[in-house]
């Protein structure tokens, strides 16, 4: 009887112990639980659930708005031309390249701080949706054409359709993202009083700041700057540093492995018969992209399909073709489309 | 099923709970049901494999132990032991030699190999008795913490706890809880944030610059210290909740002030047991060439550590530095203790340990590369002046990154630190509850808010 | 042959292999308490045993001795 007891009691306590640590686990588990079961009611991120309009208080995921808004109006507009690249997209419109499109329809597919690793997978991804890749609209600058991984955070990351990525890893980082302080504390305090300030990062106070329909850009600072003129530039000056006028070219950023990922995109491109116009952005600081990089982007892509601005020029002397140094404005995206327009195109 | 997927989260949930449900008799039966589930889950033949290779070493032993002051007693010995190698040669190279690309190398199998080499070795050696109970020696080869990637488990260490499997007490448990904690800060806080990168330039070292290529080559160690120790430190964890103790694989290895000691201190199951039954056996046999001996050992020995690691020349001449570098300081003894004297015991403490990684890094760029050509191009291309532009220093990582894994780093090295000079988890332990619980949702955090997830693997999941 | 014996004359041999002059065994003496004696330079060690005392240690008894007191009592065993 004494064995069965001394048995029953090592049982006993290991199942103590197990029990012990579910419930401490689940305790402090709690407080975590509470921030996903809040995560996937609110969709904050929009990512969860399908929408007609990407409007949000919340900063979203770029890469992720644009390819649904191109799968939400896809049917009903034959969708053929693209602009894709980097946020400096913000001031190259669709309605107003349409105009050289000759009966084209484009749609804005861009990211923040997009790369040509992220470029090369949407192409990727349009080419599995038997999308008609008429026109691709690249605008790039040395920064997109040095980085070829893909970005992880959830303001970075592909949607799992165009990555290839599993969805679980895909809400993973937007998960990160939610439960990281700099985004929860703020995003709480909007939950309880509604409103958002414009000391909460991550947060867009401005109202739609995007076509529902194109993706085309509605710039808050163009409001801005239509109210305030040449005030916004006095106001605003922190945002243009100066510069001394001297001609500075930067080291050359496309090595072995981005040029064999320029000559993947080259080759989707050309397996579509796409037309492609690729924009090295106009730079505020006025350095110039390194040559070796101009001729390697013209020895891929085609020499007259490549655009530098870069360095000093009529576009980047005037900084009112600026909305702060890393932006320019759309005022001085027709200009560059005029001038690239002018040019006959061959690949 | 990798450790940092959200199955194997589920699995050992299942399990862990029908381990404890269950009567103490059955705690065995769902251990050992639940590695055959883990090892078998993604592919059968894997599992196949395994039981294969248990049973066969579970027969051997005991023909072995029957043959005992008999004829064939050695003969029976080098048998087994050789067909257990020779199988795993073939299957390490089934897929170079075939040809095709389907062709999976088992996973695991250079670990569970060399863990019934050990066993029918101690049986051999009279060390240990021939197992009776098949499910406890089938748990032994099988158990699912230790079954990917280690560590290498000596029978007398493992067995007895299968035998007499005794439940984990609650601090049992929570221990085990922050050692998976550590590992996953470990795995996807550092070798997760910073592999990408390094990857990027081995796998295409053309297309980098000098500067690339030494950032790269001197940065890989920490990659694969993080990735392994990381992976150990939640093996351990574990088994721990299930209360068995694996042995431990690292011991602050960049401490070490020779590449012999490293090996005393990196991945140790594994070069303990090449010393044990490789190097001392060949070392005692040769003690009458005495030098040369002890060299012809040395080269061995670690050209079979390299071997174990992969199919290739690259692993043997990975393996071969390592004997050559210890060879030199085998010679070079009196060199060393002179030095020593004439810098002084910190100065000479510190140019030891640099002296020790650098030559590591270097080696392991045979490790790493593909191909001879690959690592001797990255050798020669080494360069502190050939740089594209000042931002290949961080290999194209951004700040955040950088700053990450540089702080996540410091605080392994910093927490490596205070664990040899005391249990600080244990310490932990006797904390107030408010100190532990902030503690624990710190980490947890940081786990979340910097954590790199998406990455499934660990680098030495392909041997 | 005493056991003190035995220790005096593995002191010159750990000497002269090891090249340190100061080195002192005692019975509970392991790898650990004498500075250069490891797995890289016991089987050296073992050998110069051997041919000093004419004995010939099996592999076995080799990995078994513990510290230096079994090593003398396996010597006298083997003079014996």
């Amino acid at each position: 009887m004494k064995e069965v007891s001394k048995k029953e009691t090592s049982v006993d306590k290991k199942r103590c112990a197990a029990w012990r640590l579910t419930i401490r686990i689940m305790l402090f588990t709690g407080p975590l639980w509470l921030i996903v079961a809040l995560y996937f009611h609110d969709d904050p991120y929009m990512v969860i659930r399908n929408y007609r309009i990407y409007d949000s208080k919340v900063m979203l995921n770029e890469s992720y708005v644009g390819w649904h808004i191109y799968l939400n109006n896809r049917d009903s507009i034959p969708f053929n031309s693209f602009i894709m690249g980097n946020s400096c997209t913000m001031a190259f419109r669709c309605t107003e390249w349409e105009k050289y499109l000759k009966g084209g329809r484009a749609v804005r597919l861009f990211g923040n701080i997009e790369n040509m690793m992220a470029l090369y997978k949407k192409l990727l991804a349009l080419e599995r949706e038997h999308a008609n890749i008429k026109n691709v609209l690249m605008i790039l600058d040395k920064s997109s054409l040095s980085k070829i991984f893909l970005q992880s955070g959830y303001s970075f990351v592909l949607p799992p359709e165009i990555s290839g990525d599993s969805p679980l890893n895909e809400q993973l980082d937007y998960l990160q993202g939610f439960m990281s302080p700099d985004f929860l504390f703020p995003y709480l305090k909007y939950r309880l009083t509604k409103t958002v300030t414009p000391s909460m990062k991550a947060f867009n106070t401005y109202g739609r700041i995007r076509n529902p329909i194109n993706n085309d850009a509605i710039n808050p600072r163009e409001k801005m700057i239509e109210k305030e003129g040449e005030q916004y530039w006095i106001s605003h000056k922190n945002d243009f540093p100066p510069r001394d006028g001297k001609r500075v070219i930067s080291c050359p950023v496309i090595s072995g492995q981005q040029e064999a990922l320029l000559l993947d995109i080259a080759k989707v491109l050309r397996r579509n018969s796409t037309s492609v116009k690729i924009v090295i952005s106009p730079d505020y600081k006025q350095a110039y992209i390194n040559p070796l990089d101009v001729r390697i982007l013209k020895r891929i892509f085609g020499k007259n399909n490549i655009f530098d601005f870069t360095g000093i020029n009529q576009y980047t002397a005037d900084k009112h073709n600026f909305y702060e140094k890393g932006h320019y404005r759309p005022l001085l995206g027709n200009k560059l489309l005029k001038t690239i327009y002018k040019t006959p195109y061959t690949l | 099923m990798s450790f940092i997927s959200l199955e194997f989260i589920f699995f050992f949930c299942i399990c862990f709970f029908a381990y404890y449900l269950v009567g103490r008799s059955y705690q065995k039966y769902v251990l050992l049901l639940s590695s055959c589930v883990f090892i078998g889950y993604h592919q059968l033949s894997f599992l196949l494999v395994a039981m294969g290779v248990t049973l066969f070493s579970y027969i051997a032993a005991r023909h072995i132990e029957k043959a005992r002051n008999q004829k064939y007693f050695t003969t029976r010995y080098v048998a087994s032991v050789g067909m257990i190698v020779l199988f795993w040669i073939m299957d390490r190279y089934a897929g170079t030699l075939s040809g095709s690309k389907f062709f999976l190398f088992s996973l695991g199998i250079s670990f569970y190999s060399f863990q019934a080499i050990s066993y029918l070795t101690e049986v051999y050696w009279g060390e240990e008795k021939a197992e009776r109970s098949l499910p406890d020696y089938m748990l032994y080869m099988l158990f699912f913490m230790k079954f990917l990637s280690g560590p290498i488990e000596r029978p007398g260490s493992l067995l007895p706890q299968l035998k007499n499997l005794r439940p984990a007490t609650y601090e049992m448990m929570t221990y085990g809880l922050k050692l998976i904690a550590v590992g996953l800060i470990k795995k996807i806080v550092l070798a997760d944030q910073i592999a990408p990168y390094i990857s990027g330039i081995f796998d295409a070292p053309h297309a980098a610059s000098g500067v690339e290529l030494i950032m790269a080559c001197m940065l890989y160690p920490v990659e694969l210290y993080a990735d392994f120790s990381g992976y150990t430190d939640m093996a351990l964890g574990g088994a721990l909740m299930f209360g068995l103790h694996l042995s431990p694989n690292f011991n602050r290895p960049f401490v070490a002030q020779s590449t012999a000691d490293l090996w005393r201190r990196w991945h140790m199951s594994l070069s303990y047991w090449v010393r044990d039954y490789v190097y001392l056996p060949l070392s005692s046999a040769t003690r009458h060439w005495k030098q040369k001996g002890l060299i012809f050992s040395l080269l061995l020995t670690f050209v079979a550590l390299g071997v174990w690691h992969g199919s290739g020349w690259t692993f043997v001449i990975y393996g071969l530095i390592q004997g050559l570098v210890i060879v030199y300081e085998v010679k070079a003894r009196n060199f060393r203790d002179w030095l020593k004297r004439v810098l002084g015991h910190n100065l000479f403490a510190t140019w030891s340990i640099l002296c020790t990684y650098v030559i590591f890094a270097l080696s392991l760029i045979f490790f790493r590369c593909d191909t001879i050509s690959d690592a001797f191009y990255f050798i020669r291309h080494l360069s502190f002046t050939n740089y594209t532009n000042c931002k290949d220093v961080n290999l194209g990582m951004s700040d955040h990154i950088c700053i990450v894994s540089g702080v996540a780093l410091f605080l392994v090295l910093v927490y490596e630190f205070f664990m040899s000079r005391g249990d600080l988890l244990k310490r932990l332990e006797r904390q107030p509850a408010v100190v532990r619980w902030s503690v624990y949702y710190l980490i947890v955090f940081t786990i979340f808010i910097y954590g790199k997830f998406g990455a499934n693997n660990f680098i030495y999941l392909q041997f | 042959m005493e056991t003190s014996e035995i220790i005096e004359s593995l002191n010159l041999i750990f000497r002269k292999v090891l090249k340190r002059e100061n080195i002192v065994l005692a019975e509970d003496s392991t790898a650990r308490d004498v500075p250069g004696w490891d797995s890289l330079t016991n089987m050296i060690l073992i050998s110069e045993i051997e041919k000093n005392y004419q004995i010939h240690f099996s592999f076995r008894e080799i990995v078994k001795f513990k510290h230096v007191g079994d090593l003398c009592r396996s010597i006298i065993e083997k003079q014996e």
